[in-house]
């Protein structure tokens, strides 16, 4: 089986029924598909970093799931043709995967949350780093 | 006279890949938070002559931020936000 990962980006205006309407449509055709759902993350209301299909705001949901190799193609086929979902991405993370060990995975994630705080302040010193540089090396070259 | 001796020994500081430094940190398309780091404030990918990536791992980098840029955590360019 592989693993799979697809994000959509659903209509931010859908009322809440509606909203729960498409994330059960596609958890089930999930499962119809034979495949094994192991994730849902829905991220809220994000602004779009730019404009798609005119909207500026949109609703992230992330489905990870294992299935056969068919399965994209089915769930994608379905998230063309809805409305209600203006963008789609599928990618895939691995092949080969027993998604019993994943999910037992997930289980084990849930129970010691996420410990990411020092990452960002270190990299943020880096990029100033790199920021300076380029200056220096095309003088360098030109000069 | 200067100028032509810096020509001849230009200073050169070696950068190392942050990726491969630290095997902990991963590259994710789901993450524009790093990623932003990676490119300019047009929203260019910044080449690798400057970022002091390895060769592996700016073609990763390449890819999560156009994959990031496809469901628009990340902007293709400034041009079009307002």
């Amino acid at each position: 089986m592989r693993n799979y990962e697809t994000i959509f980006v659903v209509n931010p205006t859908l009322g809440e029924e509606d909203y729960k309407e498409v994330l059960k449509k596609y958890s089930t055709l999930v499962e119809r598909q034979k495949g094994i759902l192991i994730r849902i993350e829905e991220w809220g209301v994000q602004r779009l970093a730019h404009a798609v299909k005119r909207f500026d705001k949109g609703t992230f949901v992330l489905l990870n799931y294992c299935g056969p190799s068919g399965i994209t193609s089915e769930l994608e086929r379905d998230l063309k043709l809805d409305d209600r979902i203006f963008r789609f991405q599928t990618v895939k993370i691995a092949e080969d995967v027993d998604p019993q060990e994943l999910i037992l995975k997930e289980k084990e994630k849930n129970k010691e949350p996420a410990v990411q705080q020092e990452v960002p302040a270190q990299s943020e010193a880096v990029v100033q780093d790199q920021g300076n540089q380029p200056e220096k090396e095309v003088s360098d070259h030109d000069g | 006279m200067m100028d032509k001796g810096r020509r001849k020994m230009p200073y050169h500081r070696r950068k190392v890949c942050r990726y491969c430094a630290d095997s902990s940190l991963a590259i994710d398309y789901k993450d524009p938070r790093t990623l932003r780091l990676f490119t300019t404030e047009r929203g260019k990918i910044i080449p690798r002559r400057i970022s002091g990536n390895c060769a592996k791992h700016q073609r990763m980098i390449g890819l999560a931020i156009k994959r990031a840029r496809n469901i628009a955590l990340l902007p293709y360019t400034t041009a079009t936000v307002k």
